[in-house]
């Protein structure tokens, strides 16, 4: 099999998967918005059965199921996610006006996160099994078990109260975007530190890296130039998949700092029965999650030397 | 050699201690496990108050080791009392015993889920392996937070609830390490003969093929209770996990939250908890990874 019909092969199935999982997942928001009660009655308030009916005509609510998910996709694909019960107004405009944020936030914590692990990661793989690395292991295992909301009064405590060199909250200054980001950074660095490690790990051990040292480069070249490059390959996976799960996992956070990002937007909504609202979160965020996932994984396909000799992974 | 090759022909229980003790992480997270179980099976004799028992004139009385002058300090209540006067001690204790709980429990389910899904996935192959491999892609791609905080919100919060829509979204990583197991078992001798000899494929899969998932599946076991530990004191904290009158950390903190500035102690201490178990826990898994072939 030559190397294009494979790595060609391998992107239709993975993009047919991506289809297929934004399917279903489309199916599950669209029923956790079923699940949530009767629309109609929902919209009417506290309105007489006349005007329920009304709406349910309006909305379609009186057609078969299968229509009705066919009408709310159709609408979902145009960018109409339908109405905030609470606010009254169209629910893709209010999380239009909120994503910002929430993608700032996690680009913060992913770059942080990423300026924390990688050389932690490359220094722990060149001093493998010897104390700096034991310590380094323990720092990225104390960050996994430190519960979000734990570390952010943590930080708040010592940076705001003891230093008070950030504020508390907010997120309309960059300022106020640190603190959350730190948080966020820490819990997303465990996994970006040891996918660096043990791919630094094996690519120090790997013969490519003995025969440049037997040709005599220097150390520092053969780290960053050979070893580091074969390192990043399955980094930039986990990165994407951490950045993913950033966006749908902000939640605790914005609460604490008061951001209002999606995460607390959806919060909010779940707290005042606004399904609409949620839904459309789980959707987008799901979305999100695919495409970049999918985008990871192709670059890596294209990236990875396995492909171009025509043995797919 | 792989972990299946070496644990094959040894009965299940074989030096159970010596491979659950094996090296220093694992005695150190061990001990720490077991000491958090201990306080939290006696705590209805360790306690020294009720965890309910309110005394609204001791309110948010500090722990006697932060007042200063510790020799002299009134020791009735050693951890303090929270805004409604009851006894912090009391209140970690019995919180232990919900924190493990749902923790214990709802990977003991998500395992039942995740090994199922990954043998049949691992074994039968082709479609059935396509399918399960969509399942797992579908279950990855949920922002589970936000799923579960949902499905609490509209279901309502018992215990029970949390522990099983935690379990419908932690069965992943069991699915997957199963998987791969099973794929590589699936030729081996020793499965082929089971078939020769006519044995169906029930009893392949748990007869054969099961016994050698063990120890893959105890290291996704101890990752997975430190993570839904995690998750149920983050959906305690967002006021949609565990309620009062129960107890657990991740509520303490929840209670705790607008006293952070000058009463910090009642998030510290609860806090900490969390964090030395399910530090504990993790360090756990590392010694059982690095021991000899473990799965990575």
């Amino acid at each position: 099999m030559s190397s294009r019909t494979a790595l060609a092969g391998y992107v239709v199935r993975r993009l047919g998967m991506a289809v297929a999982v934004l399917f279903t997942i489309s199916l599950v928001s669209f029923f956790l918005l079923k699940l949530s009660g009767d629309l109609a009655t929902s919209l009417a308030r506290d309105s007489s059965g006349a005007y329920v009916e009304f709406l349910r005509r309006q909305y379609g609510l009186d057609q078969p199921i299968v229509v009705q998910y066919g009408q709310w996709l159709g609408r979902a694909m145009t960018g109409d996610l339908g109405t905030s019960f609470y606010f009254n107004e169209p629910v893709a405009a209010l999380f239009a006006a909120r994503l910002p944020v929430t993608m700032l936030l996690s680009l913060m914590a992913i770059v942080l996160a990423l300026a924390i692990s990688l050389p932690l990661g490359i220094l722990a793989a060149l001093n493998e099994d010897r104390l700096g690395d034991r310590l380094i292991q323990l720092f990225a295992l104390s960050g996994q078990a430190m519960p979000v909301f734990w570390s952010s009064y943590l930080f708040i405590i010592f940076f705001a109260l003891q230093l008070r060199v950030l504020p508390i909250s907010g997120g309309a200054s960059f300022a106020g975007l640190v603190m959350p980001a730190l948080t966020l950074a820490l819990f997303t660095m465990p996994a970006l530190l040891r996918i660096t490690r043990a791919g630094m790990s094996d690519a120090l051990a790997s013969d490519y890296v003995r025969t440049a040292r037997a040709k005599g480069l220097r150390w520092s070249v053969i780290v960053t130039r050979h070893a580091l490059r074969n390192a990043l390959v399955p980094l930039i996976g986990i990165a994407a998949v951490q950045f993913g799960l950033l966006l749908g996992g902000s939640v605790v956070v914005e609460t604490i700092f008061a951001i209002d990002g999606i995460g607390y937007f959806s919060w909010q909504a779940i707290s005042q029965n606004d399904f609409p609202v949620v839904q459309a979160t789980v959707l987008v965020v799901s979305a999100f999650y695919v495409l970049l996932t999918l985008a990871a994984d192709l670059l890596s396909a294209w990236i990875d030397p396995q492909f171009k000799l025509g043995r797919p992974a | 050699m792989t972990a299946a090759a070496a644990t094959r022909h040894r009965p299940l229980l074989a030096g159970l201690g010596e491979r659950l003790f094996a090296n220093a992480s694992m005695r150190a997270g061990c001990t720490v496990i077991l000491v958090v179980a201990l306080l939290a099976v006696f705590a209805p004799w360790l306690a020294p108050y009720s965890p309910e028992a309110q005394d609204l004139t001791l309110r948010l009385m500090p722990p006697p080791l932060f007042g200063g002058d510790w020799l002299h300090a009134d020791w009735s209540h050693p951890l303090g009392t929270d805004a409604l006067g009851r006894d912090y001690l009391s209140r970690l204790l019995y919180g232990a015993r919900l924190t493990l709980l749902i923790g214990i429990g709802a990977t003991a389910l998500s395992s039942v889920i995740g090994i199922t899904l990954g043998m049949a996935a691992g074994y039968f192959g082709g479609r059935v392996e396509m399918l399960i491999g969509f399942i797992i892609n579908v279950r990855l791609s949920m922002p589970i937070m936000l799923i579960m905080l949902s499905l609490v919100a509209l279901l309502g919060n018992s215990t029970w609830l949390i522990m099983l829509v935690l379990s419908g979204f932690l069965w992943d990583r069991f699915a997957v390490v199963s998987r791969a197991v099973t794929m590589q078992l699936r030729d081996r001798e020793f499965v082929l003969a089971a078939k020769a000899s006519g044995c169906g494929d029930g009893r392949i899969l748990f007869g054969e093929i099961l016994p050698n998932l063990v120890r893959p599946i105890l290291v996704v076991a101890t990752l997975e209770v430190a993570h839904a530990i995690l998750l149920e004191s983050a959906l305690s904290f967002l006021g949609l996990g565990v309620k009062a009158p129960g107890v657990s950390w991740g509520l303490m903190i929840a209670e705790a939250k607008d006293f952070v500035f000058f009463q910090s102690w009642l998030v510290t201490i609860p806090g900490a908890m969390i964090f030395l178990l399910v530090g504990a826990i993790n360090l756990y898994c590392e010694g059982l990874k690095s021991g000899d072939g473990g799965v990575r």
